[in-house]
């Protein structure tokens, strides 16, 4: 009886944990809202937020909500969105392939993701054609990384990773001769911004055009939590506790392709979200997937709206988000990995 | 249980208030464009709605800072420009004619042509020029209340002309833009006629150069057009793209007997003769041997890219490249008779020295 | 329950054949030791009899099942792996550790049931790691490390439980608590196999064991009187000699002269 107590305990503090994240976030956003070139209170945007879901008269000054619902909010939506993504995806490939050191572009989606943008930018098709592009050249990578052990007979862990290696070089070497042969002027910057990432010019129907796709992979995954957790024993001893490595592996990585490749079709690439995260996410509740996958997802949302806040404010121009990411991410990678350094092997 | 009942409730209504909010926002997009009167068709295709009274504009495209000064009488009504617009405006000839340019903001678009449109919305202006490939930002800046005309990068002079008609119509300054659209039909038309003059002499090889990176101006580049009218051949026709970078071993395989140099760059025509480039000998190409490299004019703005004094650039190129064929105008007197036309400016021989780049070019 | 293996053999893609013709069966509380020198086969036996890897000749029976027609949930119900000891990537607690044998019977969308968090707590009271249970896996000692992992083999209530060389890189004081373990598991009513290459282990735990030389043979009998010192000696291709110790009521096998 009092070792159930004991466990009731640990449960109630991981929920709690998660709502004031949570909290946390919504917080966050409310405050991002608030933040920009144009000045908007926080009671003014509590008000805009209100009067769009309940039947409330909206805010006398038009161009508040303006501001508020069109130019802020999508970007808002959609960092929380990506950044979680990211994070999620993150979380996941460390698990099923063993090691703490892998980001979600392990089998390459965000180069393929890369290249297709380019081709779309040096064709010249327009937004929706350069998310297409985006996301198909990040689907296509994937699938020519999974494809490549099949045709080596070899579907263990280590030949998936070495595959990702090797799509992921190709494909940097296409980057190379599509920015070669692109117009330093006009293409070559618009290929250079977009791999540096950015939610500035996000519109909400991308939004929703990838939202469907994305929820429905997070939820596959957080199924999946427990078997991820057997997953990140070993191939071997997963099999002995009874899993399908071969097709949950599958399945897992195929949602978390998709939620990358949709991240990286509306926002361009962005690193080190999917590597230091799910780090912070382990070390405030361990590496059981059960509790890791909805911190981690919290946390890399809070994250990236943080980032994504900061670079539209900071200065007029809009910074990248991979430059920021990078120059607060490394050195806060740094930081958990001294804390983590009993438990590395 | 319950707790973890809540958290999923929290998620799901978090997700619930983005959901409906995007949604919600994407109907409401249509009702913010402004009320009434005209409406025209941009250089993108869409059909735009302008405003009764048109009081600030901004403007994102570089070479149209000066071109929309130019056609509008003044910088009072341009509120923005792109900050490579004001780099440029400082180093040509528009500060003597319009001093109050330079206090033009260039705070609220970046040099790569975003727009941060929160700033701008300070700004209050009722139209931004954009470039036809800026989508995005074109629905961003309906959403809030700022009307989005789309400018096209000029290939021809067709399209040029659309241009300037189309800020003519969105200023209501339509009889400035037709007055400049006229001129350079006139000019075009003079050189056209010469075309059975032209086929019997034989073109010379020109090679447009625009930076120091042996980037050269191809098929598509409204240069290429230019100076195929006025009995130029370009030597890299064959290169599809506005500008591509080439190597010197090309460079010297078509051996052009004039060589234009950009002001997109620096470089100017003692840097080949001299060899000062390291890695680049220039000393055998016939445009150095025969001292036939030019720097290319700036005026309001650079010549070389389709704007405003488009029709300046096709007389000068005639009168270097063919000025047998072509004497019967003088490209000094010419300049003089245009800025007093369009900018009621009385240029001196100095001024007129400047913008024509005797120094570089002697 | 009944486990059979029937005419197993073992062969690499390149021909190299491993084992042939490995006949026994096993009822659930005995014990059957794999004796054998390192390289000869055993952990690839063990293998093959855990699902793990698939014999090329031969089939393995619970009961009238052939376990290839078992599902990957089903066998893992029935049959525990104990693998050798190894490096873990990530910093679970024992308890989370114990919990992933109850995978099996776990489905996609519902917790720890509990019956799920009772066996847990019976798989760790066996082994005694109780008062272990929030230590991460990665800060105990090895000896602690195969207590946990055979934990984990109890609580998927399985039938048989195998375990592959359980006193590798264990201390000597390890080594004779984990055997007393496994003598404690078959007391308890499963069926155990393990893999040793150590034949005083074998004299320790009793039952009955299968001998794999180098050239691929697997011969079975009764421990105290199959093993003498001359088939041991060959085996090893060193002198051992074996002697009656009174006060342990077993065999002991030492160096021989």
């Amino acid at each position: 009886m009092l070792k159930d107590i004991n466990l009731k305990e640990k449960r109630l503090n991981f929920s709690a944990l998660l709502v004031l994240l949570v909290i946390i976030l919504g917080a966050l956003v409310i405050v991002s809202l608030c933040m920009g070139r144009f000045p908007i209170s926080i009671p003014e945007v509590i008000h805009v937020l209100a009067a769009n879901i309940l039947p409330l008269p909206q805010v006398g000054d038009a161009n508040v909500e303006s501001v508020v619902m069109t130019l802020r909010f999508p970007r808002v939506v959609a960092a929380i969105l990506v950044g979680g993504s990211l994070a999620l995806s993150g979380a996941v490939y460390q698990g099923v392939f063993q090691n703490p050191l892998v980001s979600p572009d392990l089998l390459g989606v965000s180069s393929g993701a890369c290249v297709g943008a380019a081709i779309a930018i040096l064709i010249g098709i327009g937004t929706i054609g350069i998310q297409i592009g985006a996301f198909a050249g990040g689907i296509l990578a994937v699938a020519l990384t999974t494809t490549t052990p099949k045709l080596i007979k070899n579907s263990s862990n280590m030949m998936l990773v070495m595959s990702g290696i090797i799509v992921g070089g190709l494909m940097s070497s296409i980057m190379g001769i599509i920015k070669y042969i692109a117009d330093p002027e006009t293409e070559l910057a618009e290929i250079t911004y977009w791999q540096m990432g950015s939610i500035a010019k996000v519109l909400p129907k991308s939004i929703l055009m990838v939202a469907p796709a994305m929820i429905l992979a997070i939820i596959i995954i957080m199924v999946l939590r427990w078997k991820i957790n057997v997953l990140s024993l070993g191939e071997t001893e997963a099999r002995s506790l009874g899993i399908n490595v071969k097709t949950t592996r599958r399945i897992v990585i195929i949602c978390a392709t998709l939620l990358t490749a949709s991240s990286v079709c509306i926002s361009g690439t962005i690193g080190w979200v999917g590597l230091v995260v799910p780090h912070l996410g382990r070390l405030m509740v361990g590496p059981n997937n059960m509790k890791l996958l909805p911190v981690s997802f919290v946390l890399g949302g809070i994250f990236l709206l943080m980032i994504d806040t900061i670079a539209r404010t900071i200065t007029s121009a809009e910074l990248p988000l991979s430059i920021l990411t990078g120059l607060i991410g490394a050195p806060f990678y740094f930081y958990l990995l001294k804390k983590e350094r009993m438990n590395l092997s | 249980m319950k707790k973890r009942m809540l958290l999923v409730i929290c998620i799901g209504l978090i997700m619930c208030i983005a959901i409906a909010g995007c949604s919600s926002q994407a109907k409401e997009s249509e009702s913010k464009t402004a009320e009434k009167l005209t409406s025209v068709v941009d250089q993108g295709g869409n059909e735009v709605q302008l405003p009764e009274t048109i009081t600030k504009v901004a403007i994102t495209p570089i070479p149209w800072a000066s071109a929309i000064w130019a056609i509008d009488g003044g910088s009072q009504r341009i509120v923005s420009i792109n900050p490579s617009a004001m780099a440029a405006y400082k180093t040509s000839f528009m500060p003597t004619l319009d001093p109050a340019f330079a206090t033009i903001s260039t705070a609220e678009i970046t040099k790569d042509f975003t727009i941060n449109v929160e700033a701008l919305m300070n700004l209050k202006p009722e139209i931004a020029f954009i470039w036809n490939d800026q989508t995005a930002e074109a629905e961003q800046l309906k959403a809030v209340g700022i009307t989005p005309v789309m400018l096209n990068y000029a290939e021809n002079l067709e399209d040029l002309k659309k241009d300037l008609l189309l800020v003519g119509q969105v200023l209501g300054k339509e009889d400035e833009a037709e007055k400049l659209t006229a001129y350079h039909t006139e000019i075009e038309n003079y050189f056209i006629d010469k075309k059975a003059e032209l086929d019997s002499v034989s073109k010379k090889k020109v090679m447009y150069l625009r930076n120091s990176k042996l980037s050269v101006a191809g098929a598509k580049n409204i240069n290429n057009y230019l100076l195929e009218l006025t009995g130029g051949a370009n030597v890299a026709a064959g290169l599809d793209k506005q500008w591509s970078e080439v190597n010197m071993e090309q460079i010297l395989q078509w051996n052009p007997e004039i060589i234009y140099l950009s002001n997109f760059d620096e470089i100017v025509p003692e840097d080949l003769y001299q060899n000062k480039i390291e890695g680049q000998d220039w000393s055998n190409i016939d445009a150095v041997k025969n001292h036939r490299v030019y720097k290319t004019p700036m005026g309001i703005y650079r010549y070389d890219a389709p704007c405003v004094e488009t029709p300046l650039m096709i007389k000068w190129m005639g009168s270097i490249q063919q000025p047998e064929l072509f004497k019967d105008y003088d490209i000094r007197k010419d300049l003089k008779a245009f800025y007093k036309a369009f900018f009621s400016a009385d240029l001196t021989d100095e001024n007129i020295d400047t913008i024509l780049k005797v120094d570089a070019n002697s | 329950m009944n486990l059979r293996i029937v005419e197993l053999g073992f062969a690499y893609p390149n021909g190299n054949q491993i084992f042939t013709e490995v006949n026994f069966s096993l009822k659930k509380g005995e014990i059957f030791t794999i004796l054998g020198p390192n390289g000869a086969g055993k952990s690839t036996l063990l293998n093959c009899i855990g699902n793990l890897s698939e014999p090329t000749q031969g089939g393995i029976f619970l009961e009238k099942d052939n376990i290839k027609d078992l599902s990957l949930r089903q066998f893992a119900m029935r049959i525990g792996y104990v693998p050798q000891i190894h490096q873990p990537t990530y910093a679970f607690t024992v308890e989370e550790f114990v919990a992933m044998g109850r995978t099996p019977y776990l489905s996609a969308f519902k917790k720890l049931s509990l019956q799920d968090q009772r066996m847990i707590e019976e798989a760790m009271e066996l082994v005694r790691i109780t008062d272990l249970r929030n230590k991460a896996y990665t800060q105990l000692s090895g000896g602690e490390r195969q207590l946990v992992t055979i934990a984990r083999a109890i609580a998927q209530e399985p039938d048989f439980i195998l375990l592959d060389e359980p006193t590798a890189h264990l201390d000597f004081g390890n080594q004779i608590k984990t055997m007393k373990l496994v003598k404690k598991l078959s007391d308890q009513g499963y069926g155990v196999i393990m893999t040793t290459h150590n034949p005083d282990q074998v004299f320790f735990i009793g039952g009955r064991v299968g001998v794999l030389n180098r050239s691929g043979t697997f011969e079975i009998g009764v421990v105290d009187q199959y093993l003498s010192e001359d088939l041991l000696s060959r085996l090893y291709n060193e002198p051992v000699h074996l002697f009656y110790s009174n006060q342990l009521n077993r065999n002991i096998c030492t160096a021989g002269a």
